[in-house]
Order: structure tokens, then sequence, then C-alpha cells
């Protein structure tokens, strides 16, 4: 079973330079940290905050390119982690005109008439850095899921301590 | 018009990517972001990186949904901001995108497409000290991006 998620927080590392995603379940009893870089945890934070910008942003770039091209985002799945490194994937819903129908009796050549295209919505996958994937959605409003699989996994002891031991005022400006 | 160099702009805190066309006559300098910089650096050199950074995405998603970038333009200067455009084809239509040029050299350089300026963008009057800096360049500032 997949578990929505929300994105609670944005926060500043106070050891190193990059930004931490706080995930969350909707009964706040699942905690899921996700290390970004500077670019993506902006891009995060931006979408959060309802911050725009005069011109689009890469992530807005993206968006812009699903929605011309008429392929929405279904949602976005934190599927699996590898040492410390999670993988995501977006599941795009791409429609394609059907093929043509056969050509019918006293036809030379099969016609398309408006109304014989069956459309066949097709589910597409795309492997993405949880990053990336997490302020496309935003953008987009799509929900955010992650594997039961993953949720099991990143619960290391080391992770949860340092996450407790984390005060309030650590968390910066970022917080939302 | 090809990417010829890229370059730390100190005074700004930002980067410059320079284009320069084909008879190495045309010369535009835009300033970009430190992620777009990386971006662009990272397909210049063509190192790929284990997972896929945000216009790889892009790339990805385009390339999954059998769309096509054919070109893309940098077409105009609007108050000190370059705008540009990515032509694309998708499912036998042509479409036309609006985005940063950052955004647009860093996809053409994946796509491997051409990259184009409009008259009026290079025409437009620069400032004098955009002159004098230009004049200043010296073939290495260009980086080894520069045949």
């Amino acid at each position: 079973m997949n578990i929505p998620l929300k994105v609670d927080a944005v926060v500043a590392d106070p050891n190193s330079g990059a930004q931490i995603v706080i995930l969350k379940d909707e009964q706040n009893l699942e905690l899921l940290p996700i290390w970004v870089g500077m670019g993506e945890g902006n891009a995060i934070r931006f979408a959060l905050e309802g911050i725009t910008s005069p011109r689009p942003l890469t992530h807005d770039l993206l968006k812009d390119f699903l929605n011309h091209l008429k392929i929405p985002l279904e949602k976005i799945l934190i599927h699996s982690i590898s040492g410390t490194t999670y993988y995501a994937s977006l599941h795009l819903i791409q429609t394609r005109p059907a093929a043509t129908t056969a050509a019918q009796p006293d036809e030379a050549v099969a016609e398309n008439k408006p109304g014989d295209l069956s459309e066949e919505p097709e589910e597409l996958t795309v492997d993405a850095r949880p990053s990336d994937a997490i302020a496309l959605a935003l953008r987009m409003g799509v929900p955010i899921y992650v594997t039961e699989d993953v949720l099991r996994k990143k619960g290391a002891e080391n992770l949860d301590a340092w996450l407790e031991k984390l005060k309030p005022k650590d968390f910066g400006p970022y917080d939302v | 018009m090809k990417v010829r160099g890229l370059m730390f702009d100190p005074y700004n805190n930002a980067y410059i990517i320079i284009l320069r066309g084909e008879e190495n006559t045309d010369v535009l300098p835009i300033w970009v972001g430190r992620p777009e910089a990386n971006a662009i650096s990272l397909a210049l050199e063509g190192i790929f990186t284990p997972r896929p950074m945000t216009h790889d995405l892009i790339k990805s998603v385009l390339d999954t949904a059998d769309a096509k970038i054919i070109s893309i333009v940098v077409t105009e200067l609007k108050e000190n901001t370059y705008l540009s455009k990515i032509h694309l084809t998708y499912q036998d239509s042509e479409f036309t995108i609006d985005s940063r040029p950052s955004d647009a050299i860093a996809l053409a350089l994946r796509a491997d497409v051409p990259i184009f300026v409009a008259e009026e963008a290079i025409k437009k009057p620069s400032s004098e000290e955009l002159d004098r800096w230009l004049e200043n360049l010296r073939p290495e500032d260009f980086g080894k991006y520069d045949t």
C-alpha cells in the first residue's frame, strides 16, 4: 500500500549547506526527511510558500511542458531507497490517438472521420530524484506517495536520534 | 549560436554564459544562477550524474512521451532579461514553450539541437560598460570551450 505524504517543511541543515525536505504522513506519525540541493530546496520552498518568480523557473518549465502537451501528472511515488539515495518516479498519463480504423466497404481508403479516433490513455513512468518529483508535484497539485518499504527502511535509529536532538530554533527561517 | 564560455562574475555573484555566432562576430553574454550554470556545465563536459538532474528529468520526460525538441531561440531582451522559446514537436503538432534562456540552453545541449538568437536580441544597443567589458575579454577568459 502506498502512503500519501505531505511536505511539512523545508529546513536548512545547520551542519552542511544542504536543505532538508520534511515529509509527513497524514496522521503525523511518520516522518521522512530527504536531503536536497539548494536549487531543489528553493524550488520546493517557493511552491510551499506560494512564491512565484517573474520568469518560469526550471520546475515551472517542466510543468509548462506537461500542461501544453496535455500530459497530466497523476502522482509521484518515492518507491525505493538504496543506501542513502531515495528513488522516485513521476506517473504521467499520456493519451495517444488510437490506430486508424480499417477501410469500410465502399471506401477505397480508410478515412479518419471525426469521432472515429478513440483515445487510449497510457501511464508513463519516469525515473526522478525525489526532490524534483516533489517540486513538480507541489506545482501541479498532485499527491505524493511513498511505499511502505521505504518507510520501513529509512527508520535508522541514528536518524531518529539525530532528529530528536534538533531543536525548533535549528530549523531556521525556512519553517513553514 | 554555440556556447563558447562559462564564467563566474564575482561582482554579481552569478555566472555568465557566452553565446557566440558561427562566424565569431556576434557575442551574447547571459547571466544565470548557479544551478543553471551547473546544469549547462555538466552538459558541456558530457558529465553524467548518477541520478538525473532537473534538466535530465525534463529531457527524459519528453523522451518518454516521444516529444522532440527541435531548437531553441533566445528571442528578445525585455528590461534586462532575455526571453527564450523552446520549439518542439509532439504527436504531429508543433509547440512553442516560453522559458528562460538558461533552461533552454541546458536542454538544447542535452538534446543536441541548435541554439538560435533572434536579431533583436543581439542588435539591442548595449551599454558602454558592457561594450568595454566585452572588448577587454581575452580569448582565455572564454575557457576551454572556445575552439
